[in-house]
């Protein structure tokens, strides 16, 4: 009985010391060298095939693999359920795993909350911040509405029946919406009506089935200015790209801004090497000449940001997410 | 066969009433202004599964003719004999146990060992051509899809064996 | 003509020898990729688009296209010869192929796919190439209520669908409707129907998981039923005679080729609607009106021309309101407009003035892509015919092995894997008692789109039915929804008239 208890001790010590040799072995050169990643990188994307997200990370892996940065690929995987609910939770799975990392939309700091999620942007290591994207109130150029006093006019004359769509519900487009009805005491005026994605909402605009949106500029660009026209923009300055659009600060309304970041999180507890390598790769995309043309003509305001103040800027957003939401009376 | 034709349509009545009563999370009534909530259509549709599950099991009691086969179809015929189940269930467990496998030890070892079995055991194939099949369907897999389209499969417990490839070999 | 000029200009521009080398390569991909069960024309294209960065935007779009008709006669081939539909769009081409295949006459059904399949592409490239800015005006009159108009007449096909019991052709519709609505409720943004808390179920059933499930996994259990050694495979025969015999055989269906092709061009052009119910359509409305009826879905060469020539028109359907208004008609399209976005393009009508080097290339790299494909794909006939000798005990246990890989590949969630072989089971037992699997698929193809189009339609009518009916309002919803009234009444009326044999 005795002697067997020991040969059994006297295997686990075997197999405790190999493992530590085997983990030795593993980790060595890694902790000398800088960190390079040695598998594919996944690439979560929280939104379906073809939606927003989608194509800034395929264009982000476009411009990676043209100019061999990465010494591994970059694998885009679409996980859109449940508005980033799951692609959260599987970055959430990957805790410590230096080749998973995501993009990310205001959708990190409102699907948490409003699911209950038991992920926040505090379980992610923040990498990158590239892009914030802008917010314009547009409306259908049949309407013959060119301002917001005609707009607002317009909203209160047709008695609650007027149409704002969006994409999806308590999502990016409907805080807006809010936003704009609080500031404009339209509230219970304005009907939210949720679409899947941002160019079908303005092909709908466009087509005369709805009376108003508030489209990113990309998303409405192919209709203007024959079919539906902005009349304010939602940014502390005019967007070059509509210089004859004034912004809601120009009428009296300062609270009325609103962006849409484009940011790039990995799992939290991966190693500091990974985070800089990271971060040294999206320096250089949010620099070169293809990000800045693409943003130029997408009308996206170039906004490169790392370090302590991402983190600082995350934080901020989320406080301000949550205090919509209470606004809006959806969560508590 | 009639059998069979009741159980499932119990089990169908059923799963109809869990959707249903699931399906009350979200408002299943007609929301004013707005049209029907979000549990109203899953709410209607499980119901009238069940109602139609109901449907099924009532009218196999009353001759093969609603049915469609025939009042001279004989009546007992069996769903299926016990050679054909285990048939089945020769290839259809491991495939089970296969696709349950594949998150712990990779897809590449589960689907080697699945055909593996399937040519040798199953099939009766010599033991060259259930081995070469076994060992060149994985090899075609990891060509095909984590090579060329660059679709990472599951690994499981071997991950690092591929990356030690992937660093010298590529 | 201005258009002659600038389509032969595009011809030209496509015919260069490095843009025809890469429609070649992107047809020869695409037919692989679309035979794969699982990996239909979006994963394809979505997969294939970094190896267009490095090449210039007119070259890549024509390889993004060649891929796309590529992958729509790929699928086909899986539907007709192991009745694995390779993706939603080929669904529909399982029900006669696969039986013709069954029969010895595999070479026949694929040859039918691919001749059908260039017929409704061309006369699709045809109006593409002279109507794209008139018709994508019509395309922006299509909002909410129309576009549920539509599928409720894409609805009125099912009855061409259903199998011998109509308690059990509803079960198996309101099954896939309700499929349908797993995940977010995207009126009210909530989880719905999450299981257990299961995250698998938060990006709802993918259509290929049940696709896949109940046609492949299915399929190979009830062939397992007599024993894999007892199952032997048919013989098929394959020649340039044969082939000649068929495409001559076909002139016989000219009117369900015209008919199948301009409904697929029409269907695909709408936004959001797409190839799959097109090819439906096709199906069911050729059905009605052949003087063949009882024959279909026993394996008759017309119900393999017409989804095949009507999922190839909606395919360069779907393109035109991508191209002209920046709004995709089906998921691949999607992808490729993303790549137009990366490429630094807008679409929309000033790309036809501003970009027509763009515009006349992937114009005239669509009939050259489009010939491509008939002819890789006949050439690759004799390899998957080759492939269905393959004994049933080495076929099986392979299909399996690529159904698992095929299933977990799009989202990259072993769940669904689980979840599609779940439905094998169920596709065994549904094919055993009769219950008809068509009506489920295409149930969850559409389920998603008529809830969403229904519901907004009436929170923009706050909550009037009306709104379908209104002919000073809609006018377009109002004619279809009442001309689908009449699709089924029609069935019911003659039933009740006695003439019974007119089965729906």
């Amino acid at each position: 009985m005795n002697s067997r208890n020991w040969t059994r001790r006297f295997t686990h010590l075997w197999i405790v010391a190999l493992a530590l040799v085997i983990t030795a072995a593993w980790s060595l050169p890694s902790a000398e060298a800088a960190w390079k990643p040695t598998r594919p990188i996944e690439f979560v994307i929280m939104a379906g095939k073809g939606g927003g997200a989608d194509r800034i990370a395929r264009l982000m892996q476009k411009i990676v693999t043209q100019n061999n940065w990465s010494p591994q690929p970059l694998v885009p995987i679409n996980k859109k359920g449940g508005s980033g609910a799951e692609a959260m939770l599987y970055m959430k799975s990957k805790q410590g795993n230096p080749h998973v990392i995501l993009v990310t939309l205001n959708s990190f700091f409102t699907t948490p909350a409003l699911r209950k999620l038991p992920v926040s942007y505090k379980n992610f290591t923040p990498i990158y911040r590239l892009a914030m994207d802008t917010f314009l109130l547009w409306v259908n150029k049949k309407s013959g509405i060119t301002n917001v006093d005609q707009f607002v006019k317009a909203v209160k004359a047709k008695g609650g029946k007027w149409t704002m769509g969006g994409t999806g519900k308590m999502q990016e487009d409907q805080l807006v919406t809010n936003m704009l009805s609080q500031a404009y005491g339209l509230k219970g005026l304005i009907t939210y009506v949720p679409f899947r994605g941002g160019g079908t909402v303005a092909k709908n605009l466009a087509g005369g089935h709805l009376d108003s949106t508030v489209n990113n500029p990309a998303e409405g660009l192919p209709h203007t200015p024959n079919k539906m026209v902005p009349i304010a923009a939602l940014t502390p300055k005019r967007i070059p790209a509509f210089p004859n659009v004034p912004t809601f600060a120009e009428l009296g309304k300062p609270s009325l801004v609103y962006f849409m970041m484009r940011s790039i999180n990995a799992p939290g507890g991966i190693p500091a090497g990974a985070t800089k390598w990271y971060s040294n790769l999206f320096t250089k995309l949010c620099n070169s000449d293809a990000w800045k043309t693409y943003t130029k003509k997408k009308a996206l305001n170039r906004a490169c940001l790392t370090g302590g103040p991402l983190a600082s800027f995350f934080a901020d957003e989320d406080v301000k997410h949550k205090k919509l939401l209470k606004g809006m009376g959806l969560i508590k | 066969m009639r059998l069979m034709d009741r159980a499932v349509a119990a089990v169908l009545f059923l799963i109809g009433l869990c959707v249903a009563w699931k399906s009350t999370e979200l408002p299943i009534g007609i929301l004013p202004k707005e049209g029907p909530g979000g549990g109203f259509l899953p709410f209607w549709l499980s119901l009238g599964i069940s109602l139609a599950a109901a449907g099924v099991f009532v009218q196999s009691f009353f001759g093969g003719s609603a049915e469609g086969e025939g009042a001279d179809a004989p009546a007992e015929e069996p769903f299926i004999s016990w050679e054909s189940f285990t048939d089945i269930l020769r290839v259809g467990i491991p495939g089970l146990i296969m696709i349950l496998l594949t998150s712990t030890i990779s897809i590449y070892f589960a689907s080697a060992a699945f055909v593996f079995y399937c040519l040798f055991y199953v099939g009766r194939h010599g033991l060259k051509t259930s081995l070469s099949v076994a060992v060149g369907v994985p090899i075609g897999v990891f060509f095909i899809f984590e090579k060329f389209l660059i679709i990472p499969l599951p690994k499981g417990f071997a991950e690092p064996l591929f990356y030690l490839e992937w660093g010298s070999f590529f | 003509m201005e258009i002659l000029g600038n389509l032969f200009y595009g011809l030209g521009i496509a015919l260069s020898p490095e843009n025809l080398l890469m429609a070649l390569i992107g047809v020869v991909l695409g037919v692989a990729i679309g035979a794969m069960p699982g990996l239909g024309s979006v994963n394809g294209v979505a997969i294939l688009l970094p190896i267009t960065y490095a090449v210039p935007p007119t070259s890549a779009i024509i390889f993004l296209a060649a891929i796309y008709y590529g992958a729509m006669y790929g699928g086909a081939i899986s539907s007709i010869t192991l009745n694995i539909p390779g993706a939603s769009t080929a669904v529909a081409t399982t029900f006669d192929g696969y039986p013709l295949a069954q029969k010895g006459q595999a070479a026949d059904a694929l040859v039918t796919a691919a001749v059908a399949s260039f017929i409704g592409g061309t006369i699709s490239i045809v109006l593409f190439t002279f109507f794209a800015p008139p018709l994508a005006e019509f395309a922006l009159r299509f909002g909410p209520p129309e576009e549920f108009a539509v599928v409720f007449l894409a609805y009125g096909t099912f009855a061409g669908l259903g199998g011998e019991s109509p308690i059990k052709t509803l079960i198996a519709t309101m099954m896939g409707l309700l499929m349908s609505t797993v995940g977010t409720d995207i009126v009210s943004g909530s989880p719905r129907l999450i299981f257990a808390d299961i995250t698998g179920f938060y990006h709802g059933i993918n259509f290929l998981v049940l696709a896949i499930g109940l046609y492949g996994v299915g399929e190979i259990f009830y062939t397992l039923e007599g024993g894999m050694q007892a199952r032997e495979r048919y013989q098929a025969k394959m020649g340039i005679r044969e082939i000649a015999a068929t495409i001559r055989d076909l002139r016989r269906y000219t009117t369900t080729l015209l008919r199948g092709s301009l409904l697929g061009f029409f269907v695909g052009m709408l936004p959001a609607a797409g190839a799959t119910p097109a090819s439906f359509m096709s199906y069911s409305i050729a059905k009605r009106f052949s003087k063949e009826s009882v024959q279909f879905g026993k394996g008759t060469i017309e119900g393999v021309a017409a989804p095949e020539c009507a999922n190839n028109a909606a395919s360069t359907g779907a393109m035109l309101p991508m191209l002209t208004l920046g709004i995709p008609g089906s998921p691949t399209t999607a992808v490729m407009l993303g790549a137009l976005y990366v490429w630094g393009l807008v679409p929309g009508p000033r790309l036809f003035i501003e970009n027509a080097d763009f515009v006349w290339g992937l114009t005239g790299s669509l009939y050259i892509a489009n010939a491509l494909a008939v002819l890789v794909a006949l050439f690759a006939i004799p390899f998957f015919i080759w492939m269905l000798r393959m004994p049933m005990t080495i076929l099986a246990p392979v299909i399996l092995v690529v159904c698992a890989v095929g299933g977990f590949s799009p989202t990259q969630d072993m769940f669904d894997v689980y979840l599609m072989f779940f439905f094998g089971a169920i596709g065994y037992f549904f094919r055993k008692l009769d219950y008809p699997l068509a009506p489920m698929v295409l149930a969850l193809v559409l389920g998603g789109l008529t809830e969403r189009t229904f519901r907004q339609s009436l929170i923009i009518s706050h909550g009037s039915i009306g709104i379908f009916f209104d002919f000073s309002g809609h006018p377009i919803a109002a004619t279809l929804m009442w001309l689908s009234v009449a699709t089924f009444a029609v069935p019911v009326i003659s039933y009740f008239l006695g003439k019974r044999r007119l089965k729906f």
